[in-house]
């Protein structure tokens, strides 16, 4: 034998060497891994998508805020300066020189100059506004609310309003100024004047705001709205309301025979089943019942998702009555699955349902609501595979299932406009009050799912 | 191998089906890797339940060059060697010093045991010999590696390999497998 041979047969030999792991090896193994990251990652971004559009919201109010306040600003920059102007025309200047406590001529002279002034002022506000208001409260009283016209009262309220602020600060600035030259009495007399008349066109424009907005909602109340509905999250299946899974240690390893209390009494069906992707997409009609409430009713197609872990698939013609229950139906199968452990399994249901839900505001602009209600569903079709504890078998029998299943409801949303459409944004759940088992005596499964749910309903 | 690249995307997206079929796939053979460097089968199987996990969290840094069964290879190697530090039955064995070193031949004997047979004679190797053994003769690293690996000289790895070479090579020939047990109370 040559050098290095015996390495060389050593390395072989060695090479192919191999040795079967105990099962606990993996089971070890498995609770140590990474998880599964692909859904997670999809919630991560339909959260960070409603955030991003929460406080798009709120940006974009913000600037809208800031643009009609900016305007506001110039306007009222521009009559201040036209103002100022008018009062040089009118000896302004000459205001210092008055001052001088001595010169009792050229106090009369600028006191009576000053009140000239102001009262000119005043008279042409009033005047002007008079005419505004007069026009405003005509159209209203006409209550000839077509869109054109609506949008014509719109810009004159606006512009009513700005015009009101501006003079408001123009009086304010131009009373400073003659403060130092006119008499007290008359600058109380002004003020008391120039406030009433403000007093009274801004509760003209408030009033005629308030009653535009009303005319408008108590219309739009009484339509329906059309829209699409979507929900994404998890959903799991729990033996009671608070999700502990009582007496769930199955009796995998245990002889049928020996197995004491058949019929059951207590349900292990729950054993092993884990939450798995769910979502529900349909159309939905929302309708105002209230101020602030709303009832929307929708139609959809809902799929549920758990995973079951099971043992491998035996290929064998068997017919098996369920934990050899006399109530429950025999059933033929080509193949089953064995229990312990090593192959996953998704158990999905597909429901149709019906949802009627009411949502109330929370807030005062309906940004946040919350919503409760309850749906009728019918089981339309299910791959799931049940625990039968005599057979010691997993297989799927839709007969031991119920049809029809009431759901309970509820949530928060956040609520913002997205061009034409209104979005309910938020997260929902739901939870199966009856049991998706036909009877009691089969078990106990409720089928529970939680996400994040978008309503979109096109505004008319 | 396209099917092998699939199994290891899938395993980073953390299917677990995908995770299960690669363990299914390696396990066996890692198994045998372990076992080689202990005493006993369920220390062989710590270190594969350590050397798996380690794989797991770190098959992003698999970048497909070479075979993947190679890469889980070294994983589990090093992991051996690091679960034989850190656990005091092999530490305390695992010296690399001079002293009580055991007669050195140079015979090539035809190898003619089973496979087991094999790897339960180099199991009866002192764990220092055992290592550098398992190192050098089935891992194929150089004495420079195994020096830099245990934190030893080179000369130390190739006189110890050479003595472990030796003793095997005797109980090969004596066909004769003699526990590490007997073998000591011998001398």
């Amino acid at each position: 034998m040559q050098e290095n041979e015996f390495e060389k047969r050593v390395h072989e030999m060695m090479k192919e060497f191999k040795m079967p792991p105990s099962d606990t090896v993996w089971e070890k193994v498995k609770r140590q891994i990474p998880k599964q990251k692909r859904r997670r990652t999809w919630i991560m971004f339909i959260s960070l998508l409603s955030v991003l559009m929460v406080a798009g919201y709120f940006i974009y109010n913000n600037y809208k805020g800031d643009s009609t306040e900016n305007i506001a600003l110039k306007n009222q920059d521009k009559k201040t300066k036209d103002t100022l102007s008018n009062i040089k025309k009118n000896k302004e200047p000459d205001i210092p020189i008055i001052t001088q406590q001595n010169d009792n001529v050229k106090k009369i002279a600028q006191e009576k100059n000053a009140n000239t002034i102001n009262q000119n002022s005043a008279e042409d506000f009033v005047s002007s506004i008079t005419k505004d208001e007069q026009k405003l409260n005509k159209q209203i009283d006409k209550n000839d609310l077509n869109t054109p016209l609506k949008n014509k009262i719109d810009v004159e309220r606006n512009e009513i309003i700005n015009k009101v602020d501006a003079e408001k600060n123009i009086i304010n600035d131009t009373s400073n100024r003659n403060a130092i030259v006119i008499d007290a009495t008359n600058e109380e007399q002004a003020d008391t004047l120039k406030k009433q008349v403000l007093k009274d066109s801004v509760q003209t424009a408030r009033a005629a705001d308030s009653k535009k907005k009303q005319t408008s909602k108590s219309n739009a109340n009484k339509k329906w709205q059309f829209g699409i509905t979507v929900f994404y999250g998890r959903s799991d299946v729990f033996e009671n309301l608070l999700g502990i899974k009582l007496n769930s240690a199955p009796l995998y390893n245990a002889d049928p025979t020996s197995v004491s209390g058949f019929p059951r009494t207590a349900s292990t069906y729950s054993k092993d089943i884990k939450p798995k992707g769910a979502f529900s997409v349909g159309v939905a009609v929302k309708r105002y019942i209230s101020s602030k409430g709303n009832l929307t009713v929708g139609l959809q197609y809902s799929k549920f998702q758990t995973e079951i872990e099971t043992g491998a698939m035996k290929d064998s013609a068997v017919v098996f009555r369920y934990n050899n229950l006399t109530a429950a139906p025999a059933i033929g199968l080509n193949n089953y699955y064995e229990p312990r452990t090593g192959y996953l399994r998704k158990n999905s249901y597909s429901f149709i349902q019906i949802p009627i839900i009411y949502e109330r505001s929370i807030t005062k602009n309906k940004l946040l609501n919350w919503n409760a209600g309850a749906s009728i569903s019918g089981l339309i079709s299910s791959n799931a595979v049940v625990y039968d504890n005599y057979n010691q078998a997993y297989y799927n029998n839709n007969d031991l299932f119920r049809k029809v299943q009431i759901t309970f409801l509820g949530g928060i949303n956040t609520q913002f406009k997205l061009g034409s459409t209104a979005v309910h944004l938020g997260p929902q759940f739901q939870y199966g009050l009856t049991n998706l088992f036909k009877h009691d005596d089969y078990g106990t499964q409720h089928l529970f799912s939680m996400g994040l749910q978008a309503n979109i309903f096109l505004k008319k | 191998m396209m099917n092998e690249r699939r199994l290891v995307k899938d395993c980073l997206k953390g299917l677990p089906q995908a995770q299960r079929q690669l363990y299914d796939c390696f396990a066996e053979t890692m198994l045998g890797i372990c076992y080689r460097y202990t005493k006993s089968v369920t220390d062989a199987e710590d270190i594969l339940q350590e050397g798996f996990i380690r794989v797991f969290n770190n098959l992003h840094q698999y970048r497909f060059e070479g075979e993947l069964g190679a890469w889980i290879r070294k994983v589990m190697v090093r992991t051996a060697l690091n679960y034989l530090k850190k656990n005091k039955r092999y530490s305390f064995e695992l010296s690399y010093d001079e002293i009580n070193l055991h007669p050195v031949s140079v015979d090539n004997p035809e190898v003619t045991l089973q496979t087991k047979e094999l790897a339960d004679l180099i199991r009866q190797l002192p764990t220092g010999y055992q290592t550098i053994f398992n190192l050098y003769a089935v891992e194929g690293f150089t004495h420079i590696e195994i020096g830099a690996m245990l934190g030893i000289h080179e000369g130390t790895s190739r006189s110890q390999y050479a003595r472990a070479r030796a003793l095997l090579i005797s109980w090969i020939e004596n066909k004769n497998v003699v526990t590490k047990q007997q073998y000591y109370a011998g001398k």
